[in-house]
């Protein structure tokens, strides 16, 4: 608990100083007054804002009300005794009263003298001992006449003058109440009822002015008594001994608007909310006694964040011991309002929802805490595989297939954690990759393309399965969907007998049954290179019936060769003839045609390379269709190395029942009035003269469907001969 | 222009203004009586006179241009009968008293044919050359007559009279002049021209022309060597 100085939420410090400094000055102007002493204080200091669930939501603002001004029971009494010693008065009842009344005064109180009868005069000033006084009134004579409004005059000056703050001021009047000299007592009566002083007026003599007397007492708070007697004297003292500090206290508090009303003890006796939220209480205290303590306990709540400063406005007002009016304010309690933080709700994202173990996963955090934006701090993400991380978006890859739960848990930055959430993914099995290389097979060094009949190790150990290992290898050579060799074992030995391509295809099994191919074009090199060119003289091999066709065979060994022979299967029908066997041995058998060279050859130079030569007649006979096809298929073969190789290279001669007129006429020799394939494709003027003689004759083309040269074919030989273009381009 | 090319041109100039005056004094020519006798046909061969002076002259004879001469006369007719068919060159050298000579050779061509052709060249004044291609049928030659001719390097070609040609023209790539007429009846007479310019400062390497007359008749081919003159005059 402890006492709050005001202050205000967004008010400048300079201007929060100066209230400070403000508050000082009033506290200490209202210890000079005197009475009451107000202290405030608040607890808790800090709450939440109401209705978010965090306690407290109240607080307690006490304020306490406290009579001060002297120490003791009571004030002490400066009084100045009046005495009337005109001829009216009774002068020694008087002097007998006054003796009685400063006797019964205590130690800390002061009593000053004044007689007046004709005149006034201060007989023993304020402050004197109680000795003096009381010798002074003995030896007080008797005058004639009244000056009871000189007299009270001069009573009232002096404790104007000579007065103690804290003490009650009184004036005890013993007199009849007439008045014919000097000023008026009423208006006395009315200034001293205006600074505090009260006067208690006791009748003296036979005549006295009741109404006078009764008159002052009443205006200035003082007690009348018409006979000195001894209950005079006791109400006198009763009135003069004052330990009432404040009366008529009200205290009226404002709230400001972000706090609510709860309730108090005591109840205010006024609870009033204004339009703008300012909540204004009031309570009716009634009297507070010297060293009295009050007490209002409030309680409040409330409804925004921030520090709020209570009882800007509020006061306290009174009438203090000498029952002058006073007014003081109520100093200001802070209170810290604090909204309530929310624990943050985790959530998250996670790409892709169906992984593999080759896939690195992002895990996107999708947190939300109530209390604001970017008030997520921490993450503390586990992944399940016994992997953590503290990122915000870690990526993150397992290892191993399974199913895993991560979870995330957030942290604000106030320090609250959220409930863990979690989410679950099933990661796959990461196929292997499958991957190998043609070795030597002695030096075991990588070769870019294998030999024909020369053995190279197939090295599958460039496969790998990121999370795991492999476990089976099978090889397909030819990509036909059959395995040609299973292994566990990367490597393979295998020698490629022909043709020269290979589609090779590796199939790789890991530990868990995740598969991968590759397949990989392998060209061999060719232990020897046979190659067959045809030369039919026309396009595309084609030729006609009865023409001759020439077919090479380009052979050249690229490593040695303890021999070579090379076999060609001809179309049926077809006239054979050799024309070079470049040194082998040729026989026939059937239509199949052997050519056997008894020798070494060797991987470069002359002796690399023979060169067969044969022509072929096609029948005479004309094709069934307009174009007829026929083959050639042949082989190389050795024993030394192992080999046996397709002839590449052209395989296929068409036979056409007919050609076209310019072609007939570009190949049409005129001196020998035949056809000869292998003259030029361009025409000549030769040509166009015989193809006028057959536009002229209108004689059919040999070779043709019984075609004719119109004019319009004249015209086309004629633009072919021209223009020196081959019959077989079109016509620029 | 350096020393070397300035002699040379010096000599050439020389060389050139000698083979004028010789020529331009007189010139070897004959006329045969036909350019297409038969076989053991006896041809006279009729020196030009008109084309020589007064001088006496020396006439040597080879009739099948082989280089040897058969006949040395100094009679300006001489007969001569072919015993094979073929195309003949007969060259005839005339050597002067002076022993200047001048040469003439000219195409025979011997044996029945369907059409042949006599070649002519004029040396006009203008210093072109008109060759003249007179194209005569024997028989009718319904496949169609033509004939394709191969005009030396450094001569431009431009056709003065196409004969009633149904394709005529000048192949510039190999230098053949052709002329291909349709169907002809017998005995017709085609006068087909030509005009050869030589370029400017452009040196004939070759000065002889040589061409085939070419037909059909009854879908069989025939060829016939263009005869008369076959060098174009220096």
């Amino acid at each position: 608990m402890r006492t709050t100085t005001r202050t205000a939420r967004g008010v400048p410090l300079a201007v929060l100083l100066l209230f400070v400094f403000f508050l000082a000055t009033a506290s200490a102007a209202a210890s000079a007054e005197g009475t009451i002493q107000l202290y405030q204080t608040v607890d808790p200091s800090q709450i939440y804002v109401a209705g978010m669930g965090q306690s407290p939501e109240t607080a307690g603002v006490t304020l306490v009300v406290q009579g001060v001004g002297a120490t003791g029971e009571r004030f002490p009494v400066d009084c100045m005794l009046v005495l009337d010693s005109s001829a009216t008065a009774e002068l020694a009842e008087a002097k007998l009263f006054a003796l009685d009344f400063v006797d019964r005064l205590g130690p800390s109180d002061r009593v000053g003298v004044v007689s007046f009868a004709g005149t006034a005069r201060i007989v023993v000033p304020l402050g004197a001992s109680k000795g003096e006084a009381k010798t002074a009134i003995g030896g007080l004579a008797a005058g004639d006449k009244s000056a009871l409004g000189t007299a009270l005059e001069l009573a009232r000056r002096e404790l104007a003058q000579m007065s103690r703050p804290e003490a009650t001021l009184l004036i005890v009047l013993l007199a009849d109440g007439q008045s014919n000299v000097g000023s008026d007592p009423r208006v006395e009566g009315e200034i001293a009822g205006g600074t505090g002083i009260r006067i208690t007026c006791i009748g003296v003599g036979t005549l006295v002015n009741r109404s006078l007397l009764e008159g002052l007492a009443g205006m200035t708070g003082g007690v009348f008594a018409p006979r000195p007697s001894e209950s005079a004297l006791q109400l006198a003292i009763e009135h003069a001994f004052v330990g009432v500090a404040a009366s008529e206290v009200v205290v009226e508090k404002r709230i400001p608007a972000g706090l609510a009303w709860v309730g108090s003890t005591p109840s205010a006796s006024h609870v009033r909310v204004e339009q703008h939220g300012t909540t204004t209480a009031r309570w009716a205290l009634g009297e507070v006694r010297l060293g009295q303590e009050v007490r209002i306990e409030i309680r409040l709540r409330a409804t925004e964040s921030g520090i709020l400063l209570t009882d800007e406005g509020s006061t306290a007002t009174y009438k203090d011991f000498r029952g002058m009016e006073q007014r003081i304010d109520v100093a200001a309690a802070r209170l810290n309002v604090v909204m309530p933080n929310r624990a943050p709700e985790a959530g998250f994202d996670l790409e892709p929802a169906a992984p593999t173990t080759a896939d690195p996963m992002e895990f996107r955090d999708a947190s939300h805490d109530a209390d604001g934006d970017e008030t997520v701090v921490g993450w503390v993400w586990t992944f399940g595989d016994g992997a953590t991380s503290d990122e915000k978006n870690p990526v993150h890859r397992f290892d191993k297939s399974g199913t895993y739960t991560i979870t995330l848990v957030v942290i604000d930055d106030r320090g609250l954690a959220s409930k863990p959430i979690e989410g679950r993914v099933t990661v796959g099995n990461a196929p292997p990759t499958a991957g190998f290389a043609i070795l030597d097979a002695g030096t075991l060094t990588a070769v870019a393309q294998p030999r024909i009949g020369v053995e190279v190790v197939l090295d599958a150990s460039a496969s790998y399965d990121l999370d795991g290992r492999i476990v089976a290898y099978e090889w397909d050579f030819e990509s036909d969907g059959v395995i040609d060799v299973a292994t566990d074992s990367p490597d393979v030995p295998w020698t490629f007998i022909g043709p020269l391509d290979y589609d090779v295809t590796l199939h790789v099994t890991d530990d868990q049954g995740g598969k991968a191919a590759l397949q990989r074009t392998i060209v061999a090199v060719t232990s020897v290179r046979a190659n067959r060119s045809i030369e039919t003289c026309l396009p595309d091999d084609r030729t006609i019936p009865g023409a001759v066709v020439t077919v090479t065979l380009a052979l050249r060994a690229n490593t040695t060769l303890n021999g070579l022979a090379v076999s060609e299967t001809l179309p049926a029908g077809w006239a054979f003839r050799s024309v070079e066997t470049d040194g082998a041995t040729l026989r026939q058998s059937g239509t199949t045609m052997e050519w056997l060279f008894v020798e070494k050859f060797t991987g470069t130079g002359a002796d690399s390379q023979r060169e067969i030569r044969y022509t072929l007649t096609a029948p005479t006979a004309a094709p069934k269709a307009d174009s007829e096809p026929v083959s050639i298929r042949g082989a190389v073969s050795s024993s030394s190395p192992r080999l046996l190789q397709t002839i590449i290279g052209d395989d296929r001669i068409t036979v056409e029942k007919y050609l076209a007129v310019p072609v007939v006429i570009s190949r049409w020799n005129a001196e020998t009035s035949a056809i000869d394939l292998c003259l030029r494709e361009l025409i000549t003027f030769d040509q166009i003269q015989y193809a006028v003689s057959l536009w002229l004759s209108g004689a059919a083309v040999p070779y043709t469907n019984n075609a004719k040269v119109d004019l319009a074919t004249l015209n086309d030989l004629i633009a072919y001969w021209l223009t020196g273009s081959s019959v077989h381009d079109p016509l620029p | 222009m350096n020393k070397i090319q300035r002699v040379w041109v010096a000599a050439a100039a020389i060389v050139i203004a000698v083979s004028w005056m010789a020529t331009a004094a007189w010139k070897a020519d004959f006329t045969p009586s036909t350019y297409n006798p038969g076989v053991g046909e006896a041809v006279s061969f009729a020196v030009c006179a008109s084309c020589l002076s007064s001088e006496t002259y020396t006439y040597r004879w080879d009739w099948n241009g082989d280089g040897v001469v058969d006949l040395e006369t100094r009679d300006p007719v001489a007969t001569h009968a072919y015993a094979t068919a073929g195309y003949y060159e007969a060259e005839l050298v005339i050597v002067a008293g002076t022993g200047l000579r001048d040469t003439c050779r000219k195409g025979i061509l011997v044996g029945a044919v369907p059409a042949f052709a006599v070649r002519d060249v004029l040396a006009q004044d203008d210093g072109t050359l008109l060759v003249v291609v007179t194209v005569r049928t024997v028989d009718a030659i319904p496949g169609g007559l033509g004939f394709e001719e191969r005009v030396p390097q450094g001569w431009q070609v431009s056709l003065e009279e196409t004969a009633g040609t149904m394709l005529s023209g000048i192949e510039s790539q190999s230098r053949t002049v052709y002329a291909q007429w349709a169907a002809v009846d017998a005995g017709a007479e085609m006068v087909f021209t030509y005009r050869l310019s030589m370029y400017a400062g452009y040196a004939a390497s070759a000065m002889q022309l040589s061409g085939e007359l070419r037909g059909y008749v009854g879908g069989v081919r025939f060829v016939a060597t263009i005869c008369g003159a076959t060098r174009l005059p220096s």
